[in-house]
């Protein structure tokens, strides 16, 4: 899941998959709107709906990656 | 070749999908975006429904601003898009404010207008700006159009579902309304287009009407009763094609409905090139249909801007490239659409009596009628219209919009005259226009077109012409200066100015003709303020 994660982020964000696996923990990587669109592809993906508060905290991969897979456990 | 149709047509692409899409056109053109929200999250996914249109946008966004103050409004886009969350306002007279602000920004902005707002859908009843109505969206999505969660990220409360169909809308439908050139005519192929099955192998009993091939029929239909000429390529006979419409009463589609019909076994390249000479229109006017890959890649190879929808087996597919064809939406309805096909019918007998007779004869036995309207506001939709697609008979292509004409038609030192035709087989409408200016001892033509639909009629001569007198005798001056741009297409027009103005282009020179009224029935109404 974590590999199909990393693959929507850099699609969307037009960043290697390597960067971003170096980069886990970096914050501002993308702006607003790449977020909002990271949370749409990932709901779709999953078919998972996050709360407002769990959108605010994904500002970084590892963040993103927590929230996704305890949302689909 | 139709990678691209089946893309966005049959793939049903993801929202990722169309984010990661890039132009390939090249025809540029810039849009502004004059917001209260965020317009973004559809630009994001409008990319390839443009490039379907032959459109490379560029956005151009102002800051949020739910005052519609217009300040630093880049006036220099080909077109703007306010894009309004009514839900920030408290006033109680919404419409009133918002009105007074567009009143404003007609002023300033002289391109044209698409008004987009929500969660009301504020129609404006006001024929200078276009109005795209989300009802319908909403009523897809209908809890899924917003998304208010992601508001304070996206900046907007419309869903990433609505965004997307508003995408689609606008780049399929609404932006190549407004910036490119319509489409005029609709060429069809039958076997397996219109019905399932070859006519000629199975007999016109032995072919299938499906409910979708039904409702593609009925789709070009409609189009057909919205002005569009609609015709056939068919490599069949043409007296089984007659009979087929004749017999298959369940046919949407009657005989009636087609203004020219190409049935038979020569290249179907030579049927579109006989449809464009007898409708006198180009080939980047038209949009042939058909199920053959190999037809069609014929005649793109033969006319490279020609339209081309790829038939398929399942028709729903067709009817859906079809309903959201780019140049086949229609933002106004004129009095020209409904009369066009029986205008161009009209010729057919003109050309007859044309052929048997001199020309003074044949202008004498039509007994046409030429009315020289002088600054009529109401006509400027029409006007604007016309300006932009027009190719053949246009001097200086400058594609006015109908606010930048009712500007010409308003100002003391600039005059637009157009010219409607009557004669005994049809009323033409309005089917040319001049614009002047006037300088301190001359007259300036600056623009004149003329309708495709009027010409070779042997009356080019006194719709332009007469047009210079009509503003000669108004501004009391006789030098005329003509501009004249040479382009891709517009050999008619140059032909003419060689014959008629040549001592007049680009140079202030004398000019006088005198209008054989003999031969015509001349009315001038003059509406200046």
């Amino acid at each position: 899941m974590e590999e199909k994660i990393i693959a929507i982020v850099s699609r969307i964000t037009k960043k290697d998959k390597e960067f971003l696996a170096d980069n886990y923990d970096t914050i501002k990587l993308w702006d607003s709107l790449s977020k909002v669109e990271i949370v749409f592809e990932l709901e779709e993906t999953f078919n998972i709906t996050f709360s407002t508060d769990e959108i605010a905290v994904m500002d970084c991969l590892s963040n993103i990656i927590d929230i996704t897979k305890r949302k689909v456990s | 070749m139709f990678e691209l149709q089946r893309f966005l047509f049959e793939k049903e692409p993801s929202r990722l999908d169309l984010l990661e899409y890039e132009y390939k056109s090249k025809n540029e053109f810039t849009i502004g975006i004059y917001r209260n929200h965020s317009f973004e999250l559809v630009e994001h996914t409008i990319t390839a429904y443009l490039d379907y249109a032959d459109i490379n946008a560029k956005f151009i966004y102002s800051d949020y601003d739910d005052s519609l103050t217009f300040f630093n409004l880049d006036l220099s886009t080909d077109m703007l898009i306010l894009w309004l969350d009514l839900s920030k306002y408290n006033y109680e007279d919404i419409k009133t404010f918002i009105k007074e602000r567009i009143d404003f920004l007609y002023k300033i902005y002289p391109n044209p207008i698409l008004f987009v707002s929500f969660p009301i859908n504020l129609f404006l009843s006001d024929d200078r700006l276009i109005n795209y109505s989300l009802e319908s969206v909403k009523e897809k999505l209908g809890d899924q159009f917003t998304d208010p969660r992601l508001e304070s990220f996206s900046g907007t409360k419309l869903s990433a579902k609505a965004c997307m169909e508003i995408s689609k809308n606008l780049g399929l439908n609404y932006i190549p309304a407004l910036l490119k050139p319509s489409i005029k005519a609709v060429i069809v192929d039958l076997d397996n287009t219109l019905y399932d099955g070859v006519l000629g192998e199975d007999g016109i009993e032995g072919i299938t009407l499906t409910d979708s091939h039904k409702r593609l029929q009925q789709k070009l239909k409609e189009l057909a009763n919205k002005g569009f000429f609609l015709c056939i390529a068919s490599k069949n006979n043409e007296s089984d094609v007659l009979s087929l419409f004749n017999q298959r009463i369940d046919f949407p589609l009657k005989i009636n409905d087609f203004t020219k019909i190409c049935a038979s076994w020569d290249d179907k390249t030579d049927s579109i090139y006989k449809i464009s000479r007898f409708l006198n229109i180009g080939t980047e006017s038209m949009l042939f249909i058909d199920d053959n890959i190999g037809e069609l890649f014929n005649a793109n190879e033969a006319y490279p801007n020609l339209h081309t929808i790829w038939a398929r087996d399942d028709a729903n597919i067709t009817l859906k490239v079809l309903s959201n064809y780019p140049g086949l939406l229609k933002l106004k309805q004129h009095k020209e659409d409904s009369i066009r096909r029986q205008d161009v019918i009209a010729n057919q007998e003109r050309n007859k009596l044309r052929d048997s007779m001199s020309k003074e004869e044949y202008i004498k036995t039509l007994g046409i009628e030429l009315t020289f309207h002088i600054d009529n506001i109401e006509q400027a939709t029409r006007v604007a219209e016309l300006a932009n697609k027009t190719n053949q008979f246009i001097f200086s292509y400058k594609r006015y919009g109908q606010e930048a004409i009712k500007s010409l038609m308003m100002a003391k030192e600039s005059m637009v005259i157009t010219v409607s035709l009557k004669d005994k087989l049809s009323d033409s409408g309005i089917i040319g226009t001049c614009v002047f200016i006037h300088h301190d001892d001359y007259i300036e033509l600056e623009e004149c077109f003329v309708s495709c639909r009027a010409l070779g009629r042997g009356i080019d001569e006194i719709i332009v012409l007469g047009a210079i007198v009509q503003a000669q005798n108004f501004f009391g001056d006789k030098k005329l200066k003509v501009n004249f741009i040479k382009g891709e297409r517009n050999l008619p027009a140059e032909t003419f100015v060689l014959s008629f103005l040549s001592n007049n282009v680009s140079q202030e020179n004398y000019f006088s003709y005198t209008i054989p009224k003999e031969l015509f029935s001349i009315k001038v109404v003059k509406e200046k303020f």
